[in-house]
């Protein structure tokens, strides 16, 4: 039996990947070849995919990228026992892109079988939650403490904090909850989905994690409707877990308890906000709530609620694994661990790459982006880059030296957000993205506050004004001032943080937003 | 694809539900996921279910962008309006769709055959320009193959 894997990844299967595993199947029926296809995650080389790797000798051989008609052409090449072919990567861990990576959490992706939990386990899987059974919930906060973990989602709240403080939380019936946010609205982001498709059981040992260290028995994963595979393989993931006894009453005879229960999104973009996601769970309208009291006190059905970004429960793993000093020992100032960057845009090499922080974004655009892709317009070069999702910074690429930190962004009047950076050419327009961030935040405001829900409204008309080329100097101060009142009254950080593309497209790309013609009034 | 709407089979669907606690959202999930839309005239039994006003219903159905309260085309289109596939110049590629099928973002086709949705990132960004035609999801669309997309997924003219 030959052992050939194929990603299930919503990337590879978006360039054709189940066309591939159909073809190959057939030709091998044909060639009475007896082989077993296994449906992995993406490794995150997504150039590369459909990436078709093959066991020889207990090594993997990796092809890609692979369309439907080039299947017959590795089978002539005799590609089962790792013939040479010009699509023939060989080892993938060799290539560069993946071996200059520090993978903590997506460490098993790409590697293993998502759908099978024997598969997690014998790579190490559940290692942590075995470790936490004997530790009390102190110590495990204690871990995440010199760790130095802070939330992944964008808010960057240091996550111990979080954790003591729903573990202190008085609850009448002792009732308390775990909640991981899978609602990953940014453009430029996909580390999240990539974990769902491609390590699911991670994701369920750090919601565990959270669990044991808060006190609470019951957990929650609001996963975004756009993910129809990152959906199957949750729910697959959650019936084999609760079968094999590791989810549900008296977990592997540690005498403790814990269930979770998958529930779908419904295309809102603010239910990515941690209050608007739990009225979203409680079957309301996800608008959100004002704080204080903060989830941890009155979270998800008035209960304290322990709320995490996917990536923030699945760095717990390797914390408690190797201990929350050797996680801290990487990072860069107050920034620790590592971080899933999303690299995309008009790149020639997009994709996943983890990372301590504090590289720069060069580095990374350089190293691992290889540069633009499409070179329009005469430019060949990167016009802008967006860090931090649709409502990120953008910066120039006088900026690129800038490190990926927390602090450093926070300095430059932006934040790292989810992690996602989207490169632009020259045919970006700073003043289109200008008007898609008003314009997006009109969209998607919940209408609680007013700041967000009519002053989206109104800059989206001034910017169209100032697209049109109508009282352009005079829009952009009133721009400059709502963007002070969104940033300043603003209840969450939709409405909170539409100021900063806007504003940072003004800074870094001045003369776009200027009527030079008109500059000088005539008296 | 969906199912034709029936009053019948989407009481089972709510009843299935009664026991979720806040289950309202995820319950308009599994109609939407079943027949498209949600019928305004399944609003008295939701808000009995639940126990809300009919108002409380419709504010909740109203609120999320999946929830339509019409029946869909025969076609759904899905394009990702977002920064992503932006870089990755689907401004082109958008007009061409919009003038193949006939009919703009956000609106459907007066025939019924054909409905353009806008969504915002299909979490696909490194290979986009992305669309969804009729759940199934393509990469790379561009100016020039995304009339072959449509042609070789779409009944209809």
């Amino acid at each position: 039996m030959i052992k050939i894997y194929v990603p299930l990844d919503t990337t590879s299967v978006s360039l054709g990947a189940d066309e591939v595993v159909q073809e190959i199947k057939q030709i091998a029926i044909q060639n009475n070849l007896d082989v077993d296809i296994i449906r992995n995650g993406s490794w995150g080389l997504f150039w590369l995919e459909t990436l078709v790797e093959v066991e020889v000798n207990g090594q993997r051989i990796a092809y890609g990228p692979v369309q439907e008609e080039d299947v017959a052409g590795l089978f002539d090449a005799n590609f089962l026992n790792g013939g040479e072919h010009p699509l023939r990567v060989g080892d993938i861990t060799q290539v560069p892109y993946l071996a200059k990576q520090t993978r903590l959490c997506f460490k098993r992706v790409g590697l293993v079988d998502p759908m099978d939990i024997d598969d997690y386990i014998k790579h190490g899987g559940f290692t942590a939650l075995n470790k936490a059974f004997s530790m009390s919930a102190a110590e495990l906060i204690k871990e995440m403490e010199h760790s130095g973990l802070r939330g992944r989602g964008g808010a960057a709240f240091p996550s111990y904090l979080k954790l003591q403080a729903t573990k202190d939380a008085v609850s009448v019936d002792d009732e308390k909850f775990v909640v991981c946010n899978f609602d990953e609205g940014d453009s430029g982001t996909f580390s999240d989905r990539m974990m769902g498709e491609g390590d699911p059981f991670m994701i369920l040992e750090g919601m565990f994690l959270t669990a044991l260290a808060v006190g609470a028995s019951e957990g929650y994963i609001y996963l975004r409707s756009e993910y129809p595979i990152a959906r199957k393989v949750l729910n697959n993931a959650i019936n084999l877990a609760k079968k094999t006894g590791w989810l549900g009453k008296n977990v592997q005879n540690s005498g403790k308890d814990f269930d979770i229960h998958l529930r779908i999104g419904a295309g809102s973009y603010v239910c990515g906000e941690e209050t608007a996601l739990l009225n979203s769970l409680e079957g309301k309208r996800g608008t959100v709530r004002v704080k204080p009291p903060f989830p941890v006190h009155k979270g998800l059905f008035g209960k304290p609620t322990a709320l995490f970004n996917v990536i923030s429960l699945v760095s717990m793993v390797p914390i408690i694994e190797h201990g929350g000093k050797a996680y801290g020992k990487l990072g860069y100032d107050r920034s620790r661990g590592t971080c899933p960057f999303q690299l995309s845009g008009n790149i020639k090499y997009g994709g996943l790459v983890e990372l301590p922080f504090g590289i720069t974004v060069r580095d990374i655009i350089d190293d691992f982006g290889g540069g633009i892709e499409f070179p329009f317009d005469g430019g060949r070069d990167v016009k802008l880059v967006q860090i931090g999702g649709p409502l990120g910074y953008h910066m120039s690429k006088d900026d690129l030296d800038n490190p990926l930190d927390y602090e450093h962004f926070k300095t430059l009047g932006g934040h790292i957000g989810h992690g996602g950076i989207i490169v632009m050419g020259y045919d970006a327009s700073a003043k289109e993205l200008a008007h898609f961030a008003f314009d997006f935040c009109a969209l998607e405001s919940c209408g609680t506050c007013t700041p967000c829900r009519i002053g989206s409204r109104r800059g989206a008309e001034m910017m169209e004004q100032v697209i049109s080329g109508e009282s352009v100097n005079e829009n952009i101060i009133l721009i400059k001032e709502l963007c002070d009142t969104l940033t300043q009254t603003s209840l969450c950080a939709l409405g909170g943080i539409t100021a900063v593309p806007v504003l940072s497209l003004i800074k870094n790309f001045p003369n776009e937003f200027e009527d030079r013609y008109n500059k000088y009034v005539r008296r | 694809m969906f199912k034709e709407y029936d009053f019948d089979i989407a009481l089972k669907v709510i009843e299935k539900n009664t026991h979720l606690k806040g289950g309202l959202v995820e319950t308009l999930r599994n109609l939407a996921d079943t027949f498209g839309y949600i019928n305004e005239e399944l609003y008295p039994a939701l808000a009995e279910t639940f126990s809300l006003s009919e108002a409380g219903v419709l504010g909740v159905v109203s609120f999320y962008h999946d929830f339509k309260t019409k029946p869909r085309a025969k076609n759904v289109i899905k394009v990702c309006m977002a920064e992503g596939c932006y870089a990755r110049k689907s401004k082109n590629m958008i007009k061409v769709l919009c003038d193949t099928l006939g009919t703009d973002i956000g609106e459907t086709r007066e025939d019924g055959e054909f409905e353009i949705e806008e969504v915002f990132c299909l979490g696909n960004c490194a290979v986009g320009p992305n669309i969804v035609v009729n759940e199934k999801l393509y990469a790379r669309v561009t100016s020039d193959n995304v009339k072959a997309i449509i042609n070789k997924n779409c009944k209809g003219k």
